[in-house]
Order: structure tokens, then sequence, then C-alpha cells
């Protein structure tokens, strides 16, 4: 295995290793590559990283549709794959600040005491019973009683520090969960709705409305009156016009005679309210707005 | 009429034995490999990939004492060689009928997500302060530059943006498996 520190790229493009794990590697090389896989020890380390990264995108919803399904057909196989995707949905929301990242853990240092109390123990008494005189014997048999003492003290301060630390964080794991859902299980779910252009609407009447309850997505899909552009782009915005949330690249696909964009958010970013989402493509060189859209995202 | 051919048992001493000498690298070979076969399971579709690799490696092991002694190459490429084969008859074997127990997502409660949240604490703080803060800082979604702020990291830590990616790879992988045995070790 190679040092990170020292690493040479064992491909320069990723995508031959994505396409990969999504089932997508052409017959003609598909061969040469699982050869590789199975017999280079650093390429493999790489796939496996990639494959950590592809995870990561599907969980922060940045795989496209297609990628999404042949991700959930073809990858989501196996428990452990499964277990990996809420890991990961799990570290993203993982909110640490760096003060409390940075601080050091008394207790850790408890536990660290403890067990070399632990260990001291064991070796004393390995050590005094190979000795012949029983009055070693005795005092081996004393120091043992007074270390184990010593570490029932320490296991008990760990233990008591531990429960508060686990007090603390289960009130702070709820007040998080009161604000934004976690998300840590199973195929994720997704809310999706369809929505119609609606610059002249006023967003206070009419609106579509969505609730998101326990979704880790949502995803929006554009109706558009013509598809005049190879690509899109899309931005989410709050009731004060803030931009929360922006994608490009988006594509077009028609679904019974509708011309549709489908733009996925993570639930997070649209806490309940009104939002504006707008459509842009490209006209005489320029990126232009070509529509706009009202949703409401209701309270969970 | 063809004789049957005599049961031999999968020997994975001599399996392991035939990955390597040593009995540390070849455990590390071994689990690696099929770490890769269920890959590339997976990558041709497979629904059930690792019922299928332990298929492949029972057989390979059922062949190592005839094979080892005169085979030539990296091991490795004869797994390759029955996993196609297991793959294919698999294929084959489908087309009659649909296969049963292919595994579906079980649906999982709030508890477990709970207990995932709380086993990932308690991961997180076996880290030393330099990997939690590169892995949190790596990973957060919180971060709409995520990009350009990894860019940064990479600078900062010196080695390129892959080395990082690698770097951060290592770290989550090593807390994934703390993940896993606390999870393990929790009452059900």
């Amino acid at each position: 295995m190679s040092d990170a520190t020292a690493f040479r790229p064992v491909t320069e493009d990723d995508t031959p290793i994505r396409d990969f794990l999504l089932g997508k590697t052409p017959e003609e090389n598909r061969d040469q590559l699982e050869q590789r896989l199975l017999t280079d020890p650093d390429f493999s380390e790489w796939v496996s990283a990639i494959e950590e990264e592809l995870i990561e995108d599907y969980t922060a919803g940045l795989l496209s549709r297609n990628e999404r399904h042949r991700f959930e057909d073809r990858f989501l196989v196996t428990e452990e794959r499964r277990r990996r995707v809420r890991f990961s949905a799990a570290l993203a929301q993982v909110k640490v600040p760096v003060a409390a990242a940075r601080r050091s853990y008394p207790w850790l240092q408890l536990a660290a005491a403890a067990v070399l109390a632990l260990s001291l123990g064991a070796t004393s008494w390995m050590a005094y019973s190979t000795r012949q005189t029983l009055d070693e014997l005795e005092i081996a048999e004393n120091r043992i009683a007074d270390l184990e003492q010593a570490q029932r003290t320490l296991v008990e301060d760990y233990r008591q520090r531990l429960a508060e630390a686990e007090d603390k964080a289960s009130v702070a794991l709820k007040a998080a969960e009161a604000s934004a859902p976690r998300y840590g299980s199973g195929p994720l779910p997704m809310v999706v709705a369809t929505l119609f252009p609606g610059a002249l609407r006023d967003p206070g009447t009419d609106v579509p409305s969505l609730r998101l309850s326990g979704a880790l997505l949502a995803e929006f899909r554009l109706e558009l009156a013509e598809d005049s552009d190879p690509n899109y782009s899309a931005s989410v915005h709050d009731a004060s016009g803030t931009e929360l949330f922006r994608a490009s690249g988006l594509r077009t696909e028609t679904l019974r005679d509708h011309i549709l964009v489908s733009l996925q958010v993570p639930a997070q970013r649209i806490p309940p309210g009104d939002y504006s989402i707008r459509l842009w493509g490209m006209a005489n060189g320029e990126l232009t707005e070509l529509d706009r859209y009202y949703v409401r995202i209701l309270t969970r | 009429m063809p004789k049957p051919k005599a049961f031999r048992p999968p020997d994975y001493e001599a399996l392991l034995d035939w990955l390597s000498v040593d009995p540390v690298e070849a455990r590390r070979k071994f689990e690696r490999i099929r770490g890769d076969l269920v890959r590339i399971l997976a990558s041709r579709g497979c629904p059930v990939p690792e019922d299928l690799a332990d298929e492949a490696i029972e057989r390979v092991a059922r062949n190592v004492p005839t094979i080892a002694p005169t085979y030539v190459g990296d091991p490795a490429l004869y797994f390759h060689a029955v996993v196609r084969n297991v793959h294919r008859e698999y294929v084959r074997g489908r087309k009659l009928g649909p296969l049963e127990n292919e595994p579906r997502a079980a649906a999982e409660t709030d508890e477990a997500a709970e207990m995932n949240s709380r086993c990932l604490d308690r991961c997180l703080i076996t880290l030393s302060e330099a990997e939690r803060s590169l892995i949190l800082d790596y990973y957060s979604r919180d971060r709409s530059d995520k990009i350009a702020m990894r860019k940064r990291m990479a600078l900062r830590l010196g080695g390129g943006l892959n080395a990082l990616r690698l770097r951060a790879y290592r770290i989550r992988e090593r807390l994934f498996k703390c993940v896993t045995r606390c999870l393990e070790a929790m009452p059900v």
C-alpha cells in the first residue's frame, strides 16, 4: 500500500472507476479492469476511496437521475454498502464546532489510566506469581488489591463522566433533530414534486405545498414550455430572495409529453417556508432567467 | 457413464498459505480479494454479490491442493477466472426462474439511526485531534465551498488533492470499522 503523502495517482481520471462501480464499464474493458483490481492493491484501495466518494455524492444528492438509479440498483446490493450509506449520511451531518473538535477529553485520559492500571495489575500479578516465597506473594497480593481498588475508582469515575457526556450529547442530539431531521437509514427517502412555471403568480396564494417529513432530498421537476438549451441551471431562493442552493448542468427529460428539468435539493437546505426556484438558460450567450416556480415547504 | 467427481471440502488453510507464507499478509490479501470479488459481481449487476463471491472462494479453496503446486502467476487471477464462471452459471440459472432470497433493504428504525449516530460520536473521539479535525472538515456538508475548501486543505497538508482524498478515505475507513464494531456490541 502506498504512502498517502507520497501519492501518485493510480488513475488520472476517476470516470472509468465510477462507471465500473455503477456497472457502466463496456464489456471489452471489463476483464482488464477487474484483473487490475484483483492484482494491484494500490488500485484496489483507490477504487475503495472513489467508492466512498460515490456514496458521499449519493447521500448529498449530487448524482444525476440516471446515476442515482444505477447506484440504487447496482450498487446498494449488500448490507455493508447500505451501512456505508447510512454512515456517510451520519458523518456528513456531524456538526462539531472547531473549538469542541479540538478540545481534549480528560475522561479519555482517565480511561487510559484505568487501562494502564489494569495492565500494571496483570503484569504485577504475573511477575509475583512466579516467586517462590509466601511473603513475596502476600506483598504482591496486597499490591494487586490496591491497584484493583484504584482501578475500580477510576472506572467508576470514568463511567460517571461518560454518562454525563452521553446525557449532554443526547440533549444536543434532540435539539439538533428538532431543527434538522437526521437521516441515517435505509434507501434514501426523497420527496418529488412537479412544479409549473408561475412567474406572475403571487407567491402568497395558490402555492404548491410540500411536506418533507424524514426525506433527505426534495426533487423538483420543473416543467418547461420548450426545450431550448442543452444545459440548464436552477437556483433556490427563500422568501427574501436570498439564494440558498444552485445546481448547473441540468438536462431535460420528456415524460408523457411534458418537458421537465429535475432539480434535487438536500432537504436540510430548505426548512419550512416559501421558496422560489429560478430556472436559467443561455440566451444570446448570456445566462438568462427562463422561468420561475414557487413552492411552500410545510412544517415537518 | 462418466464417473461422478468425489466431493472435496474447501481447504481454507491451504488457500491462505497459497496467498502468502506470512499468515497476517495472507489474511489481509484474502479480505481484499473477497471485497474486490464482491465489487466485481455487483458491477456485473449481480443482486447477491456476497453469496457468489463466497461460492467462488469456496471453489478456489477446494481446488488449491490440486492447482497450487503447479500454478504460475498471481493467485488473484485464478480467483478472477473462477468468479467469472460462477457468475456465468448464476446468470444462466436465473433465466430459468426468479431467484429466491434476493436481498431487499431492510426497513430501518429511528432507533437504529440513533444507534448509528451514537456510535459515530463515540468513534470520533477515538481519533487523534488532527485526524478528527481533518475528517470533519473534509466531509462536513455544511460547507457550500467544499471543493475550494478541500483544495485549501490539500495545500495546507501538502501532497496534493489525491493524497488528501486517500488520507481522508483511510481515516474514514477506520471510523467505519469502529462504528461497525460499536453497533455489533450494542444490545439489540
